[in-house]
């Protein structure tokens, strides 16, 4: 508020009157949006910006064929971009093979980051090992995919040299397509050394998320059991893992997500062949978008890449927050 | 059922001496408890005989088995813990269930359906058999936790404070329904606990512990009446027991306790009491500090005889039916309690007399009682 002997001094400020339309008019804006909206608006003007707005037109996108000349406009396709992946050699190949790619990666994971969690909880040297435990994650799993490929290298990988001794390994290459030993129904020896390489760097995580869960299972518990008359398995089964259990489902969902996008390592290792033997689907998502430039049939891919992660990371939520009594 | 004996037991942490040379036997069927302030080893104690804790040295029998080197599961022994320590992911019925199913003996399903529901029964808890930990209340997932320790019928009962989270009241009733339990079960129970008033109304014999040192074991009314020693005199008894330092003199076979505020003579039957301890006053005067319990005090308006001393009111704290009365002397406030009726103010002179069958006396250096 101004009064007219201010005013007089200093003609620039506005009088009441002035300032009244102004003011009128910024409650008007003001009343246009709610104020939590209305402080949520830059962050949702940056989400927009990077993530809904690429996100629609990646929607759209997956309807057209994308044309890059210049001069050519997009044609639009309707579902042709989804229905011809029914007949899509390499895209069945790529499910089927991620598919693949989860159950050898997550359970050797799980099972192996469990079992160690396990073994190092509360004893000596804890901390030493687990030092030595997480490096591999500390690693670029560009350098893993470089590190893995010396260690299968025909003439010195020293991986290829004791598979060969110990008579596990047949083929000229590790890297090959052929069956593993042992067992035909698996895919190649190719593909299983990917997931080795994966699990090797990967199993630290789940080690580390799991022996976090395992500090926090309460130790009276654990003691009443003890007293209960149950023994070392009883006990993991009973008591340990469904204290642990939402940490477990957690770093499930982290290394399924993980997976969804993990094209770096299989870039350096074997560039998805030998003969399209480890070409899980984002890597030949990589190819259909930035190799062929087929960028509607790649939005196509990538978008039912998305709905299959929402739908699995809904599905481990709900089994994670959906507690008995809680 | 079985009684539980503690050999020269030692419980080491490092340098730390949590409990030292503890020799002590629960009998068979009895309620004996662990009395003592935090930290003074009474825990440490019970988690020896749970087999959660190794014993440093020494060695404790369940039965007339050494029990050392046998895993806790293997003991057959039932524990309460402090924080019930009830499983979140099982229904109440599956926590009752667990240890009927997992334990050493093996049951059928009927009879664990038996045992769980007739344990519920007693502990009135069958209306929450299928709901969770998290659904109930403190005092319903204590008796849960209790429900879990008596399904199996163990050999020995071990509660670890097992109430002291309840508000005031459910405890004082579960002090009932466990001492309770514990008669109709007729089972060896050892409790755990820092509350003198649990002890005193719940167990058959107590033992209490200060510091990791066993002061004095006993029945609640030779602790109580008997203590052996200050701290044991001081911790028991609530509002504690008064400690007034003075000096015990003798002139021929007139003995006198005096301070500065009082002079009081002592009976044969005390002096005798002092002789029988090995109190001896031939090098002359004594230090010593005089025990008397707040209700020990004959309070008056008027000086009653001559070993009355005056005092002034602190303050009062009427209780309902009981009043606490603070009252200075020279050099000592002191606790009183007395009915409520006496018409006593703030800064009213009283008299007090100290009555002479209910005293107590201890050495001011060993700290030991003389009576």
């Amino acid at each position: 508020m101004v009064d007219s002997k201010e005013k007089a001094i200093n003609p620039q400020i506005p009088t009441l009157q002035e300032e009244g339309v102004a003011q009128r008019l910024f409650s008007r804006i003001k009343g246009l949006l709610p104020f939590h909206l209305w402080i949520m608006l830059p962050t949702i003007i940056v989400l927009a910006a990077i993530t809904i707005y690429p996100f629609v037109w990646m929607v759209v996108m997956s309807f057209k064929e994308t044309a890059m000349n210049p001069g050519e406009s997009d044609v639009w396709v309707g579902l042709y971009n989804y229905t011809r992946l029914l007949d899509d050699e390499p895209f069945i190949n790529g499910v089927k093979l991620l598919l693949w790619y989860f159950l050898l990666c997550l359970s050797i994971e799980m099972l192996l980051g469990t079992s160690v969690a396990l073994l190092i909880n509360n004893i000596k040297f804890e901390n030493f090992f687990i030092i030595i435990f997480i490096m591999p994650m500390m690693v670029a799993p560009i350098i893993v995919g470089y590190l893995f490929r010396f260690l299968y290298n025909v003439s010195f990988g020293w991986g290829f040299w004791l598979l060969k001794s110990l008579g596990l390994m047949s083929g000229e290459t590790i890297l090959a397509n052929a069956k593993p030993w042992l067992f035909s129904f698996f895919p190649s020896t190719a593909f299983m050394a990917v997931v080795a390489a994966d699990v090797w760097e990967w199993t630290p995580l789940i080690f580390l998320i799991v022996l976090a869960g395992l500090k926090a299972v309460p130790q009276d518990q654990l003691e009443a059991a003890r007293v209960d008359g149950a023994g070392p398995v009883r006990t993991f089964l009973e008591v340990t893992l469904p204290n642990i259990k939402s940490v477990l489902l957690i770093a499930l969902v982290v290394r399924l997500m993980d997976n969804v996008r993990y094209i770096d390592l299989i870039y350096v290792l074997t560039k998805g062949g030998p003969a399209d033997t480890t070409k899980i689907l984002p890597f030949y998502l990589y190819n259909v978008s930035f190799r062929y430039f087929e960028f509607g049939r790649g939005a196509a891919i990538g978008f039912i890449l998305l709905l299959f992660t929402i739908f699995m990371g809904l599905f481990f939520v709900n089994v994670v927050f959906k507690k008995k009594g809680v | 059922m079985a009684k539980v004996t503690l050999n020269h037991v030692w419980k080491r942490y490092g340098k730390i001496e949590a409990v030292i040379d503890l020799s002590a036997e629960c009998k068979d069927r009895e309620f004996f408890c662990l009395l003592g302030p935090s930290g003074c080893g009474k825990s440490s104690t019970l988690r020896m005989i749970a087999g959660l804790e190794e014993i440093s040295e020494g060695e404790i029998l369940i039965g007339d088995t050494v029990v050392n080197k046998v895993e806790p599961k293997d003991r057959d022994i039932a524990m309460v813990f402090e924080s019930y320590a009830l499983y979140p992911h099982k229904t109440v019925y599956a926590n009752m269930a667990f240890p009927l199913r997992v334990g050493k003996r093996s049951y059928t399903n009927s009879e664990i359906k038996d045992r769980v529901h007739k344990a519920a029964k007693i502990l009135e808890i069958s209306e929450f058999l299928d709901r969770y930990p998290k659904q109930l209340s403190g005092g319903q997932r204590q008796r849960v936790a209790i429900g879990r320790a008596i399904v199996r019928e163990p050999l020995v009962f071990l509660m670890d404070e097992p109430i002291s989270h309840l508000d005031a009241k459910l405890r004082t009733h579960m002090r009932g329904e466990l001492k309770h339990l514990q008669k109709v079960l007729n089972h060896t129970m050892i409790y755990v606990t820092h509350d003198q008033l649990e002890a005193m109304s719940m167990a058959d014999r107590i033992a209490i512990m200060n510091l990791g040192i066993l002061q004095q074991l006993g029945t609640p009314d030779e602790i109580f009446n008997q203590p052996v020693n200050q701290f044991v005199a001081g911790f028991v008894g609530d509002p504690p027991m008064n400690f007034i330092d003075c000096t015990l003199e003798a002139s021929g076979d007139n003995w006198q306790l005096t301070n500065d505020s009082f002079k009081i003579s002592m009976s044969p039957e005390l002096i005798a009491k002092f002789k029988g301890k090995n109190g001896d006053l031939s090098s002359g005067p004594m230090e010593v500090v005089l025990g008397v319990r707040p209700e020990n005090f004959i309070i008056t308006n008027e000086k009653g005889n001559e070993e009355s001393f005056p005092g002034e009111v602190y303050v009062t704290e009427p209780l309902g039916e009981d009043m606490i009365v603070d009252v200075t002397i020279p050099k000592n406030k002191l606790k009183l309690k007395t009915s409520v009726d006496l018409d006593i103010r703030m800064g009213d002179k009283v008299w007090l007399e100290a009555m002479k069958n209910k005293i107590h006396l201890f050495n001011r250096k060993t700290q030991q009682a003389y009576f």
